[in-house]
Formats: C-alpha cells, structure tokens, sequence
C-alpha cells in the first residue's frame, strides 16, 4: 500500500513537474517550425516567473499574475523578433542576447522591488483542482488525479497545438515559412508576420511555463529559478523531432526522472544528492545523442529571410 | 542533322550576317512607338502592357525603358541570354521588386504590383525557375498554402484535391494530390507549380525557363498542356534562352538583350537565325571543336569505376551499380538530367560521400572511401557544381583560395607555420596564367565576378598536375566568351593526357567537347558511346530513361 | 582623394559604432534605475569610481578582466570554427579542480613548477571536458549549444558533491571548502596591497598565442576554413572532425586555464562560487570583439569594469550587482541593433562612393 502511495505520488510529481518543460517545448515548437531558433526561452521562463510572481503579490489575483507571466515574455519575444527578423541578426546570438537578459533583468528588478531581504516574500499558490469522478478513486485517485488547473492547461494545449500546426490555414503557413520561407511569400504569405506571430505564441507559452515555477511549485521568486529548463525544452523540441506529441513525451520522462530523483533522496539512498539532481540535464543529452536526425528539422530553421534577395 | 552542323551552319551564318547588316538593331525607342500603337488600334487590347520599365541592382541596369505587352491567349517568349533581364522584367510583373520607374497596366487597369499576392490577385501567377516548393508537404499543401479564398480557420483538404484533380483533368496536367512533393520528378513539380497558379483562377501564366530541367518527354508534354492552356483562353509568357523551344510553343517573341528590348516579332514570320542574332549581337567565334581524335590503340583507363553504389542525400540507395571507365587522355561527357546523380558521383569520385558498394580505383590504386585529401594527393583535381559555395571561401582572399587544397605542402608551410611569401608567389603565377582580374590581393574574393571566381577555381584545379580531372556544370552561368575559354582550357588538360570526366546539363557543351558521352538516368549509367556513333536525338531520349537500340 | 578620405571616415565611423549604440544600454538601465527611485546619475559615478577610482578599485577591475578575457578567448576561438561553445563556465571549473588537484599535491609545494603544473592541469582538464560535447556533436550530430549549457550544471552539481565530500577540506566542519593550495603554487601579486595577480600576464600571452595559433600556423588555416564554409573545406580535403576536437579542445583549455588562475592567483581553493558566471558574460564578450582578440581584450576590460563598479554600487548603495548582466545583455543588443542599421549606412555610403 505505501509502495503503491509512493509510486503514484513520484508519477503525479512526475507529471506536475513536466509542466513547465510542456509549456515551452510546445511553444518552442511553434516557433522553430516557423523558422526560427529561440535560444531566449530561458530567459522569457525567467521573466515569466517573475511577472507572475509580481502580478500576483501587487493584486492577489491569480489572473493578473498570468497577465503578466505572459506580457514580458511576450515583449522579449517582440525583440527577438525584431533582431532576427527584421534585422536579420544571427538568430542565435539574438536568442542569446535576449536569455542574458532576461536573467539579469528578473534579477535586478527582484532585488530592486524588494531589497535584499532574507524572507523571500511568498504568495498563495493556485490551489489544485481535483478532476471529478477520477478524483474519487480510493488512495490514488486525490494524488494522481488532483491538479493545479495551469498543469491541465497544459496537457489541454498538446492536442491544441498540434491541431493549430497541422489542421489549420494558419498552422499550414507557420510550417511552409519554416520549410521554403521564398514560397511562402510568393503564395501571398507575410513571411515576416508569420514569424513574428510564432515568436509572440512561443514567447506567451514559454512565460506560461515560467509561471508554474512561481505560481505553483513555490508561491515565490529566486534568482534562476527556472535552472535551465528553457535549455531541456530545446533539447526536447529536438527529440520531438518538431512535433508536439513527441516534444510532450520528452517532457514527460524529464518530469519522471525528476521526480523519482527527489523520490530518491526523500528514501534516503547511498548515492549523492548532487548525483540524482544531475539526472536530469543529462537525460536530455543521452535522448538527443540516441534520436537525433537533422532531417526531420524545418528546413528553413536559423535562416534569416530577406525579400526580393538575388 | 546533328547538333555540330546546325551550330557549324548557324556561325556560318551569323558571320555572313553581321558583315552585311551591321545597323540592324532597332531602335528601342521607334520600337515603343509601334507597340503604343498596336496596343491603342487593336480592339482587343494587350491583357498585359508593360511601359517604360526601368530596374536597377546597386550598379547594374536589370531593365532599361523596357516595354512588352501580352495578348489574350498567346504565348509570347521572351527570349534573351543569361543576364538579359528577362527573369528580371517578369519579377517586376510578378512584384517580387519594384520598378524604378516604368508604369504596368493589367486587363486595361492601371497596376501598381507590390508583391506576389497583388499579382495573383490581378490573375498573375509565375512558376520560377527553381521551384518554389516544401519539399515535405504533400501537393494540396503546397497548392493551398497563402490562398486569400480559404475561408475559416481549419484546413479543407478534401476539397482542396477535388479542385485539383479537376484542374489537372482539364489541362491534362497529370498529379496525385496527395503525394508528397519531395518524392515527385522535376517534371511533376512542375505540374504542381503550374495547378499552383491555375487554382487561384490566374490567366496569366509566367513560366521562367520551364524546360532547363525536364527531359525531351516532359518537356513535349509541358508543350501540349501549354497549348491546350492557351486554347481555353489563358495567356502565357515563357522565358526561355533556348531558340528551339521558342520556334515550336510560342506566338510571338520579344527579344532582350543587357536589359533593353531588341525586338519584337511573330514567331510566324522569323527564323531561329535571325532570333540568334538579336539574342546575341555581337561577333562571336567560332567554336573550336575537338575532332574526337581516335588513336589506334586504346589509352590506358585513369579511372576505373567498379559496380559502385551509394546512398543520396535522403539515405536511400542513389547511385546504383556504376560502371564506367575514364581513359588517359579524353574527355567522357556524362548527359543527364539536373539531380539524377550527376553530384552523388563526382562526390563518390572526390570522396566527399561513402561507397556503399564496389571500388574505384585511380591509376590502377584503390580510392574508394579514402579520405579526400588523400584522393586529392593520388591524383584528382575537382571543379566542383557549385563552384562559388563549394570550391571557394568567399571571406578569403585569392591567395589563401588558390593554396586550399595545397596550404599543408612545402613550400606554402613548414612542420607548424604557414608560408605567406610562397603563397602569394604562386598566387602571382596562377593569376597570370589564367588572366585573372583582381583588384586588390589580400581583399575577400566575395567582391569578385562570377567568372573570375570560376577562374580561381580552374586555376587551383588545374595547376594540380593530376591524373583525373572532374569538372561539373563548369559554364553554367557564363557568357559565351567565358564558356569558350573553359572548354579550350578542358582540352588542353586533354592533350596533356589528363581523363576528364565532364558531368553537365548542357547537352550542347557535352556534344561539343566530349570523345565520348555517358549518360546517367536515376543513378545509373545507362549507356556510354564514342561521340560519332550518336546523336542529339538519341542521347535525349536516353535521358529519358529511354534505352533504345542502336 | 575625396573617396578616399571618406572611406576612412567610414572606418572610423564603424569602431565607434559600437560605443555609440552601448551607450543606450545605460540610458535604458537609467530609466529603470530612476524608476525604482535611483538617483541614476549616482550610481553610474559610484560605478565608475568603484571600478577606477582607488588602486584597488583598477586592480579589481584588472583581476576581472583576466577571467573575462580569458574566457572570451575560450569563446572566440571556438567562435571561428563556427561551433559554439557556451559551456566555458562548466569547463573553467573541471579547470580549476584539476589546478586544486595539483596545488594541494605534493608538486604543488615546488615553486614555478607548480605554478605551471596548474595552469597545465587546468588546460588539460577543461580541455578533455569540451570534448564531450565535441564527440556528440561530431558522432551524433546534435548541436553543441544545448549540450554545452546543460553540462554546465552537471559539473556545477559535481563540484558541489566533490566540496560537500572527498575535497572537503578536512580541518572545517562546515564551509565546503577544499584545502588551501600550497602557497608555492599561488600566483604572485604584481601590484603590492592589492589582489591583482600574475594571471594578468599569462592573459596577455594568451591574446599572442591565439592570434598567431589562428593567422599564423597550419592548424589554423584548417580551422578557420572548416568555420568559413564547412563543404569548402572538406571539398578541399580539410579534417573537419580534426578540427572541431582540436578548437573545442583548445577552447575548453583556455576556460580551464581561467579557473586554474582563479583558484591560482585569486581563491588559493576551490570554492562553489568561484566564477560568478563568467562563462555567460564570455559569450557576450566574444561577440562583442567580433571574435579577434584584441576586439575581446577590450570587451572584457569594460565588462570588467562594470562587475567590479556594480559591486561597489552594491556594497554603497544596496543596488543589487545584476545591474551589470542586464547592462550587458543590453550593451550586446543595442550592439547589434546599431550594427545593422551602420552596415545600411555603409552600404549607402559605399554605393554614393561608387557611383561618384
């Protein structure tokens, strides 16, 4: 019975963990089957736990918090767009630029709204919503049933996503601006909107995925708090090999490991803490070295595009 | 008649011609006059009339004052040589650029065309010369994407492919709309290209240089549906540099030359040559053709190519059991149609891609799946398809260009250090030797012309003293002087005994420099013959994948 | 005359481009100084006087720029085989664990030499690091960028284990700290009563060794022709895969020389913290110089400044120091925001010049 509690709790962690990693992943996907490369979604996650983080502590609504884990983000996402797009810069050294600022930013402004204080201010976190029916089954059913409504939320955009790629007009455009930007805009398509459009959803979801770390997990804000996993969502865009179905299953046997690394360490095991909290930056490299094949990415991804060039 | 006589005849001709008439080029401007009148006195005016055209690129005129009109249900060519400004002038009507100045008129309306989506919906639809394709989309998608009638959010492709297969029944522009793209013949992207245009209700067709890569075949076919086209009422412009294709499809020809009109006539009351010499007006030599010199004996084989297959780019199983064998001192052309192999097999040659299965060997040695440097040092020079991207590093000046393939050899370095005073002299000498222009030593090549890149490559290759030389595409792109030095350089290397493997698309340069022509067909050699015993025809059809007996 | 004149002009107009567009970083970072109630003009004087203003002050700033400038070295050189390495932070650790290795050992007790066994050990150490990511990148083909940046952590992870347990100095209860490196092996002070050290020196060949490793020998050639135009390159029969290992190799050398000189000449131990993220600030440093030392050289001096400025600002006016990453970040993106528009500038300029 405690075996069958623990193992349970480890998967609904698992799954609860994961979240963030979905929310960026799906929209890292949007993004690169659009063209481009977004290496700043470590830092849009930094600003979007961080606008959440304020939104909720200034008006004590959950609602604004998102408004605002969402408005940075969505920002940086303009600015990278403007960089890349426009001005055509390395979208590398684009997506690089906007991830150091965003990692000094939420830092500076943490510090400069609250001091130096050692009592890191909290907020209420969301309170978890227990599916109906399910919920119900005996023992397991409140732990493995039982969510904050953001993780259902992100479970909800996977399909959502992957309608919004591969049914859709729009989605259609987003794919055809990744593979052959040139005929995209001869067929009438503004390749650069359709760019700037996936970079402002990849930018909203990837302060989504920020959100969870301050609205849910902790209810408050530290310095990298995201600790890479802006990085881990790139990493399974790649092992998703583009496609949100995928991209999800990454996230989820990173959320797995996770959890069942901190289920290790609540046990008490031989092996060093430090052992099991590096599982899970190196699962993502072992699945990438085991998946990865170049042919499956967008053809057109990092390619700035210019109109009329001969 | 073979293709050496009709260009002996042709030159033969423009000689004769260029003496009498020297000033025979109208005037472009008494030339725009005429078609301001046709287009005011004829009832059923130009569908497309294009005035005064001017466009510009940095320094260079694309289009200067150039007028053109297209009647309904006509296909009007416009004919001209690399660089005329013909792709150019249809851009502007297909608003991928601006005018600089210049007005165009559609179906009598002013037009001020922005970008493609103003063309299509001024019924302008243009199928360019490298597709315009997502090669991992299925066909409706392509067809589909960016279209403004789509209504709501969701896709509707079961209807989108009713539509399609109505098209392709109605213009017998034979497709399965479900296909993906990436595994269609060039010939059927075309199609797709083409049904692209005509599901958005176009009739007004652009077709840049539809036949470069399709086979005599296709090429027949694309013809027939062209017609039938134009009998249910479309118009079309076809750009083409090719005289024959303009004699068989097109109704009237307006001839471009350096960006300005040289004329316009009905196809009715022209000549291929008089075509030629508005095409090219200028004094051109005659070719020096090799005679094919048969020795007696047969020369030692340089390069022996052994049941050799290997995987394309899509690793899948390209190149399949090529046999063939290159002698001391020839030229074998190997025909072909654009991507069946030609690449995959200079880069199995060169070592730049695995042998999967068989064996090369190279003067009696084994090379296969050595690495290319050691290739290289055995004895094989390589002018590669893609000279500027392949062959060159743009940010580097010419000398570091000309010792790339050599920079780790004395004289150029010592066990650690590179030797820039060695470099620059054998950079001296190559430049002489090869009449390369320069403007400054040490600046990045970027800046330089085509042909003078193409130049530093044939000079790096060349100086080599190899026992095989693999030359692919070496003229695409050049002027006719440029092209003439390359194949006078190619037999030189011949005459000092060098085996030339020439792969290119261009039949005419293959019948013209080659001993003996292979041709490849789907990754295979399909059959290689003594240059006497064939003909245009008969290669043509080959190229088809069409083994016939001879 | 004319055309040439301007075309001087020209140059000059384009190194200043970069100052000029740095600049509106600091009005942005005023804004929102002055926004949360910051008298900005204050704090850039406390800045500047805390990184300039006292001997200790230039010393600090001089004992920054060795890191920075190291690591961006680390960066740029990898930079020109176009592989991107931003796993310096992790590799000037595995660095500065092979230099504690040895300046707690016994070689570490003999002057000179164990000075130079550090340094070595933390080139080797760091360098055989980056080669993970370049055997993944080269076996499997999977980018280096992600794989660098999460071994980041994993090494931080790892050192933190290693000072929590077999390195921990033996003599404290509760700092995790390693013992303290023989004194023989400490990098000597060159300016006296302040910290800046030798390792200043060593940077400064460092800008020497890669300029003439790159321009100058063989092994460059090759690795900035596989950078320029990777098919060019193997068409020419370059060892592509040779020279990823070696720039990779090298690169990772050089970060860990800079931890073997943090633990060396500033620590004297190995400590959790001993890079406040210098890794990260590399990158920007590296593309801030345009990849060519000197253009590094002068990055990382500026950046150092701003760290060693900001902490004083820190310790005066409580403004927390990730005023100067954001400064930074900033600084790279007006950067590149300022080179385009200078490059249409140019362009336009050069056209004129042209048809003049």
């Amino acid at each position: 019975m405690v075996d069958l509690v623990f193992t349970v709790s480890i998967i609904a962690s698992g799954i609860r963990l994961s979240t963030p990693v979905i929310f960026a992943a799906l929209g890292e996907t949007i993004v690169e089957r659009s063209g481009v490369v977004n290496l700043g979604i470590e830092g849009m996650m930094l600003m979007g736990a961080f606008g959440g983080f304020i939104g909720t502590f200034f008006t004590g609504s959950i609602f604004v918090g998102l408004l605002f884990a969402i408005s940075g983000p969505i920002m940086m996402a303009i600015l990278m767009a403007f960089l890349s797009v426009n001005l055509r810069t390395n979208q590398l050294v684009a997506g690089l630029a906007i991830w150091l600022l965003g990692t000094g930013l939420t830092a500076l402004l943490y510090r400069l709204i609250f001091g130096v204080a050692t009592i890191s201010p909290k907020i209420n976190e969301i309170s978890p919503i227990g599916l109906p029916i399910l919920s119900q089954i005996p023992v397991i059913g409140s732990i493995l049933f039982s969510y904050d409504p953001i993780v259902y939320l992100a479970f909800l955009l996977v399909p959502l996503v992957h309608i919004f790629l591969f049914k859709t007009n729009l989605g259609l455009k987003i794919r055809t601006v990744g593979e052959n930007p040139r005929q995209a805009d001869a067929s009438g398509v503004n390749v650069y909107r359709i760019r700037y459009l996936a970079l402002i959803i990849g930018g909203a979801l990837a302060g989504l995925g920020g959100s969870c770390f301050t609205l849910v997990s902790t209810g408050s804000f530290l310095e990298n708090i995201t600790a890479g996993q802006g990085w881990i969502a790139l990493a399974m865009v790649i092992f998703g090999r583009w496609k949100p179905f995928y991209a999800v299953i990454g996230a989820l046997i990173f959320g797995m490991v996770d959890s069942f690394q901190i289920g290790l360490q609540s046990i008490g095991t031989a092996i060093p803490t430090q052992f099991l909290l590096m599982l899970p930056y190196i699962l993502p490299i072992i699945i990438m070295a085991g998946t990865y094949k170049r042919s499956y990415a967008p053809a057109a991804l990092a390619v700035p595009y210019r109109r009329g060039e001969r | 008649m073979t293709i050496k006589d009709i260009s002996k005849t042709f030159f033969a001709k423009l000689a004769k011609f260029q003496k009498n008439t020297k000033t025979s080029v109208r005037d472009p401007d008494s030339l725009n006059v005429n078609v301001r009148n046709y287009a005011k006195n004829k009832d059923n005016g130009p569908i497309v009339f294009m005035k005064g055209i001017t466009c510009r690129f940095g320094n260079l005129i694309a289009n200067q004052n150039i007028t053109f009109d297209l009647k309904k249900g006509e296909i009007h060519a416009l004919l001209g040589e690399n660089g005329a400004g013909k792709t150019t002038l249809t851009s502007l009507l297909y608003g991928l650029y601006q005018p600089e100045s210049g007005e165009i008129y559609v179906k009598g309306q002013h037009a001020v065309i922005r970008s493609p989506s103003d063309a299509i919906n001024l019924g302008i639809a243009m199928v360019h010369q490298h597709f315009l394709l997502t090669l991992a989309h299925s066909v409706t998608e392509n067809i589909i994407v960016g279209l403004k009638s789509t209504k709501g959010i969701f896709l509707n492709l079961d209807k989108a492919e009713e539509k399609i297969l109505q098209i392709s029944k109605k213009y017998g522009l034979k497709i399965d709309p479900k296909s993906t793209v990436g595994n269609l013949s060039v010939g059927e992207q075309q199609r797709v290209e083409i049904i692209k245009g005509l599901y958005r209700d176009v009739d007004i067709l652009i077709l840049d240089e539809p036949t470069g890569m399709l086979t005599p075949m296709e090429e027949k076919a694309l013809f027939e549906a062209l017609r039938s086209m134009v009998n249910q009422g479309l118009s079309i412009i076809f750009i083409t540099h090719k005289l024959r294709e303009v004699m068989e499809v097109s109704n009237r020809i307006t001839v471009l030359r350096g960006g300005n009109v040289v004329g316009i006539v009905k196809t009715s009351e022209t000549s291929e040559d008089e075509l030629a010499r508005m095409m090219v007006g200028r004094t051109v030599s005659v070719n020096q053709i090799s005679q094919g010199s048969i020795s007696k004996t047969t020369p030692p084989t340089v390069l022996e190519i052994k049941n050799v297959s290997a995987l394309g780019n899509s690793n899948v199983l390209f190149l399949k059991d090529i046999r063939l064998d290159l002698r001391k001192g020839e030229i074998l052309g190997i025909a072909g149609v654009d991507g069946n192999g030609q690449n995959e097999l200079a880069e199995v040659i060169a070592g730049l891609r695995k042998v999967k299965y068989g064996e090369i060997s190279m003067d009696g040695r084994s090379i296969a799946n050595l690495s290319p440097r050691q290739i290289r040092e055995l004895g094989l020079s390589y002018v590669p398809e893609d000279c500027l991207h392949t062959g060159l590093i743009l940010e580097y000046s010419i000398i570091e260009n000309l010792v790339l393939d050599r920079w780790y050899t004395k004289p150029y370095s010592n066990k650690l250090f590179l030797n820039k005073t060695e470099m620059m002299k054998f950079a001296d000498k190559i430049i002489a030797d090869f009449e390369i222009k320069i403007i400054e030593l040490n600046a990045p090549v970027s800046s330089m012309s085509g042909g003078n890149l193409q130049k530093i490559v044939l000079g790096r290759e060349l100086s080599r003293d190899s026992k095989v030389l693999i030359v692919h595409n070496p003229t695409r792109g050049l002027d006719i002087g440029a092209t003439e030095y390359i194949h006078k350089q190619l037999i030189k290397q011949k005459e000092n005994g060098v085996g030339v493997l020439l792969l290119s698309l261009d039949l005419d340069e293959i019948l013209t420099v080659s001993d003996r022509i292979g041709v490849i067909y789907e990754g295979k050699i399909i059959k290689i013959v003594e240059k006497q015993n064939t003909d245009i025809d008969q290669i043509g059809l080959l190229m088809g994948g069409k083994a016939i007996k001879t | 005359m004319k055309v040439e004149l301007q075309r001087k002009r020209l140059i000059s107009f384009r190194s200043c481009v970069p100052f000029l567009s740095g600049g509106f970083a600091f009005v942005v970072v005023a804004i929102i100084l002055s926004l949360a109630g910051v008298n900005p003009i204050m704090a850039y004087g406390v800045m500047l006087k805390g990184a300039f203003g006292s001997l200790h002050g230039i010393a600090d700033t001089l004992v920054k720029t060795t890191s920075l400038l190291l690591l961006g070295l680390a960066v740029a050189v990898a930079f020109k085989c176009k592989v991107w390495n931003l796993g310096t932070e992790g590799q000037l650790y595995i660095g500065a664990l092979g230099a504690t290795l040895i300046g707690i050992s016994i070689i570490g007790s003999i002057p000179i030499l164990g000075i130079i066994a550090m340094l070595a050990a933390g080139f080797v150490f760091g360098g055989c690091f980056a080669l993970i990511p370049a055997a993944l990148k080269v076996k499997f083909g999977i980018s280096e960028i992600i794989v660098t940046v999460l071994l980041n952590f994993v090494v931080l992870l790892f050192i933190a284990y290693l000072l929590h347990g077999p390195l921990k100095d033996p003599t404290t209860v509760f700092n995790p700290y390693s013992p303290v490196i023989f004194s023989e092996s400490q990098l000597p002070i060159i300016l006296p009563h302040t910290r800046l050290h030798a390792g200043i020196i060593i940077a400064a060949l460092a800008i020497i060794a890669v300029y003439v490793l790159l321009s100058k020998t063989k092994i460059g050639f090759e690795i900035r022709s596989v950078g320029a135009n990777i098919k060019a390159a193997r068409y020419a029969g370059m060892n592509v895969t040779k020279s990823i290992f070696v720039i990779m190799g090298i690169s990772g050398g050089i970060a860990g020389i800079t931890g073997a000189v943090l633990v060396s000449g500033v620590q004297h131990l190995l400590i959790e913290g001993i890079s406040p993220g210098y890794g990260f600030i590399a990158v920007i440093i590296a593309l801030l110089g345009r990849n060519n030392p000197f253009g590094v050289a002068i990055a990382a001096f500026f950046f150092a400044a701003l760290m060693s400025g900001s902490e004083v600002m820190y310790r005066m006016l409580g403004i927390p120091s990730s005023l100067a990453i954001t400064l930074q970040a900033l600084v790279l993106i007006f950067v590149l925001i300022g080179e385009i528009f200078a490059r249409l500038q140019i362009h336009k300029t050069e056209n004129a010049m042209k048809n003049w």
